[in-house]
């Protein structure tokens, strides 16, 4: 094979692989962390990140970056969750990741751009209005089912002080649809279908968007401290409807307004601040760190606020009850600390292959709280032991600089324990445990 | 492994003289108020292609090829990072018997950001390649959805289409005169898949799914010499649907057929765009054209009941929509002012956009008229990099030529009369700032 056109197909298989990448994606999971050697480090990526992953573990990572690179990976979560007895029906998320990390300097000052989104299950998101009655897994059900695009800009000022800053999105719905015509009244037929009914539509998805803000120091080769901030992102569903015209039943036709609404904080990630750091205590051995703090009390509610109105002549005789929209119960959840801490040795094969092991724990506290009055919110405290490996060939062949590929095995371990409600049976006895497996695909390229 | 900067305290000083602009004019960025516009499509991706009509598929535009030719990204000399703003304000109106009525359109705002970066070192002799993204997005949502009743007053294709994320990535690569480009662009779709559940006593919420919609594009390059450079571009059918299902509302005991609340937010026909450049000494001729394939769009609405197979339907499918398939011719200009250490290239556009959409002879009203397109622009850059960063700003305007419908049977005798007459104008600018990184 040419050279040439071995760069061909190099070219073309990364242009595969991000073509692949971009229609489909994965939430940074806050549970997990995002990319596999965050995932095998126990979720502590803020003081190691260096690609793409900085955008969401701590943005001024990226410029520690050397050269253009494309990383994109897959994982898989499944939930073997189980309430009194009775498994959770929480579908399993395949997410495909992938991000762009573009180092440059202005001045001679270091700077890079960085782009990550993940998209879960090929959706931008997929969720749903839980009811205060049923069992809902607050943590499990919506978060992981988002999509996540970041934006981010980094700059090296000082050879000891990286910062970065940027953008995260996510998408809320907003809309309103109008029905009109005469709806015909079902008599065991088909009649229902003889309705001349049409629409209109007045929708946006709107940006959900929050900051993310990450800092670097680097006091020495061995020692390295990171801080970071992510806002936190709330999407909504802001629905209305109506159905303005006739109803028709049999040997009448009555004027009829029928009005629907529907708002609800359909999913909650929490403002999160992460500080953490690396030391390298040997040159082949990383030891990493990190304590979260996650604000989740800011959580409003799950719930919808949904009401109706049904306008119908007093003359026909059919009353239907209007429902109000009540304020849903709160949520009621606690703030919580996450620390996480990893190992990752190198075992240096051969001056242009590297290979890494990592392990990795991270203790989550739930912060639902034990007792509920009126709601089921579900989550357990969960111990998150992680494994991984990672390689690194530098200058494999042209145009690539390095090709990395890491992989990822973490099981959150659920703590059984008992909440207690009233909005079902007397208390819900939960456990079970999260698997979550993926793996990393990322190549360097040389450059201009 | 860190990098080692060297920094010099005088460049220190200009970077962060430079960082407190980028500053500012991402804080503005951030403080965009309320809506926004990604014409693209409709005016062009970017300064520099606006400012050419909606050109440049033969030309290197750095971050802008992503959404005009991808394979002009090959060409790409250096890491670049774009950021700007966009805004277009339509002056729409309509005339019915009852006079000369305006047409309320709301200001459309866009964020735009790109970044290229080439992949391979420079080889004259060897394989170029760079990776592209661009994006303008307006700043509080991603797509936009209104489809109105048919005899409500729209502007479909000028106003509606404006507001969208339009996203796209690319990779161009190039050996010798060539150069070949593929990318995507990406839209955001909403399926009410468990949809608006209304039990007898009480509604039980929405859920929801969105989807990416997205659309392959392809492009093709090549320097034929003394001619000048081809550029060809073929981008696919990009359409964002939407569709929410309503369970039948059941009012007290009287239940009524499921509501099928379905339609198409965003339509971007299937493209394709050939254009030829040739530089005469600092001037630089561009002349192109776009077909645009509209005769396969399928109309904005469903009908609102789907019937089981073997019923009866009350409910009609909406009349198709009958768009036409139309070019859009276009040329430009380039001229390069030589003021060291300012590099100044002054840029002019025009285009024709014929409608696809057919006269509204019944009850329907949803407008477009052909538009004629004239631009200007220009880049500001610097010599021997004394300031790593070019700007370059466009402005364009959109007249659209009056055009009369002519309302038949009972339509002449409705509201609007026997004859409504559209005028308006669009008026474009985009603003932005290139920093080489």
């Amino acid at each position: 094979m040419t050279a040439p056109v071995a760069r061909v197909l190099g070219l073309v298989a990364a242009a595969g692989a991000l073509g692949v990448a971009l229609p489909a994606g994965a939430s940074p999971d806050i549970d997990f962390g995002f990319g596999s050697r965050a995932q095998a480090l126990g979720g502590a990526g803020v003081a190691i990140a260096d690609d793409a992953s900085a955008v969401f573990h701590n943005p001024s990572g990226l410029v520690r970056a050397e050269h253009v690179s494309l990383t994109f990976g897959y994982s898989s979560t499944s939930y073997s969750l189980e309430t009194s007895g009775n498994p959770t029906a929480l579908p399993s998320v395949q997410t495909i990741d992938a991000g762009l990390v573009v180092p440059g300097a202005i001045f001679t000052v270091p700077v890079a751009f960085g782009l990550a989104l993940a998209l879960p299950d090929g959706r931008l998101s997929r969720l749903r209005e839980p009811q205060p009655t049923e069992p809902y897994w607050a943590l499990d059900d919506a978060t992981p089912r988002l999509v996540d695009v970041g934006s981010t800009f980094a700059v090296r000022p000082l050879p000891w002080l990286l910062l970065g800053g940027g953008i995260g999105f996510q998408a809320s719905l907003r809309g309103t649809f109008r029905v009109e015509g005469t709806a015909v009244v079902a008599d065991g037929s088909g009649s229902e279908y003889q309705s001349t009914l049409r629409h209109a539509v007045d929708a946006d998805l709107t940006a959900s968007r929050f900051p993310l803000l990450g800092a670097t120091f680097v006091p020495s080769k061995e020692l390295t401290v990171g801080v970071s901030y992510r806002g936190a992102s709330l999407v909504e569903h802001r629905i209305q409807g109506a159905l303005v015209g006739a109803l028709e039943v049999p040997d009448t036709s009555l004027p009829v307004r029928y009005d629907f609404q529907t708002k609800a904080d359909v999913a909650y990630t929490p403002a999160q601040v992460a500080l953490g750091a690396s030391l390298l205590p040997l040159p082949t051995l990383l030891v990493t760190a990190e304590l979260d703090w996650q604000r989740y009390s800011a959580y409003r509610s799950p719930y919808p606020q949904t009401s109706t109105r049904t306008a119908l002549p007093p003359e026909s005789g059919i009353s239907v009850p209007d429902t109000v929209a009540v304020p849903p119960p709160p949520a009621n959840f606690s703030d919580r600390f996450v620390p996480h801490v990893g190992v990752e040795p190198h075992l240096g094969l051969t001056p242009r292959i590297d290979v890494a092991l990592r392990a990795g724990y991270s203790f989550q506290a739930s912060p639902v709280p034990r007792t509920q009055p009126s709601t089921r919110l579900l989550a357990v405290d969960r111990h998150v032991v992680s494994l991984g490996a990672g390689g690194v060939w530098r200058r494999p062949l042209r145009p690539f600089e390095e090709i990395h590929l890491d992989v990822t095995f973490a099981d959150a371990l659920g703590v059984p324990q008992t909440l207690t409600t009233t909005a079902g049976p007397d208390a819900d006895h939960l456990s079970g445990h999260v698997l979550l497996f993926g793996a990393t695909l990322g190549v360097a390229f040389e450059g201009e | 492994m860190l990098a080692s900067p060297r920094l010099v305290t005088r460049d220190r000083r200009r970077f962060f003289r430079f960082s407190r602009c980028a500053l500012l004019g991402l804080a503005g960025i951030a403080l965009s108020s309320r809506a926004g516009a990604t014409p693209t499509s409709l005016f062009g991706a970017g300064p520099q292609s606006t400012a050419l009509a909606g050109g440049g598929t033969s030309l290197p535009l750095g971050a802008e090829a992503t959404l005009v030719n991808p394979a002009e990204l090959a060409e790409s000399p250096s890491k670049e990072l774009t950021f700007g703003l966009a805004a277009s304000s339509f002056s729409l109106s309509y005339d019915t018997a009852e006079g000369r009525q305006p047409f309320e359109a709301e200001l459309f705002k866009a964020v735009m950001i790109g970044v290229v970066a080439p992949l391979t070192a420079p080889d004259p002799n060897g394989i170029r390649a760079a990776l592209g993204l661009f994006a303008e997005t307006p700043p509080d949502y991603l797509v936009r959805a209104h489809a109105p009743f048919p005899e409500e007053t729209s502007f479909p294709l000028i106003v509606d289409r404006s507001g969208a994320l339009d996203l796209g990535v690319g990779l161009g690569i190039g050996y010798r005169q060539f150069s070949f480009g593929l990318g995507v662009e990406v839209l955001a779709a909403l399926r009410g898949k468990q949809s608006v559940g209304v039990s007898a006593t009480a509604p039980a919420g929405v859920g929801t799914e969105l989807f990416p919609a997205w659309a392959p594009a392809f492009g093709f390059g090549v320097d034929l010499g003394e001619i000048g450079q081809l550029g060809l571009a073929f981008r696919s059918v990009l359409r964002a649907d939407f569709n929410v299902d309503v369970p039948a509302p059941n009012l007290s005991g009287l239940q009524i057929a499921p509501l099928n609340i379905e339609g198409v937010a965003h339509y971007e026909p299937l493209k394709l765009d050939a254009e030829l450049s040739r530089a005469f000494g600092d001037f630089r001729a561009v002349l192109g054209a776009r077909y645009e394939r509209w005769s396969d769009f399928p109309g904005w609405v469903t009908a609102t009941v789907q019937c089981p197979a073997g019923v009866s339907c009350g409910t009609p499918e909406p009349a198709p929509s009958r768009y036409s398939d139309v070019i859009v011719p276009r040329l430009g200009l380039e001229a390069a002012v030589h003021a060291r250490p300012v590099e100044l290239t002054l840029r002019g556009g025009y285009a024709f956009a014929a409608t696809p959409v057919p006269e509204q002879t019944g009850f329907g009203n949803s407008f477009d008229a052909s538009r004629h397109g004239f631009a200007v622009g220009y880049r500001v850059g610097f010599a021997g990099h004394v300031l790593p960063l070019h700007l370059d700003g466009a402005l364009r305007l959109d007249w659209l030529a009056p055009r009369t419908h002519e309302k038949e049977g009972a339509a002449a005798q409705g509201p609007f009369g026997p004859t409504v007459t559209t005028h308006g104008t669009v008026l474009t600018w985009i603003f932005g700032v290139g920093v080489e990184l």
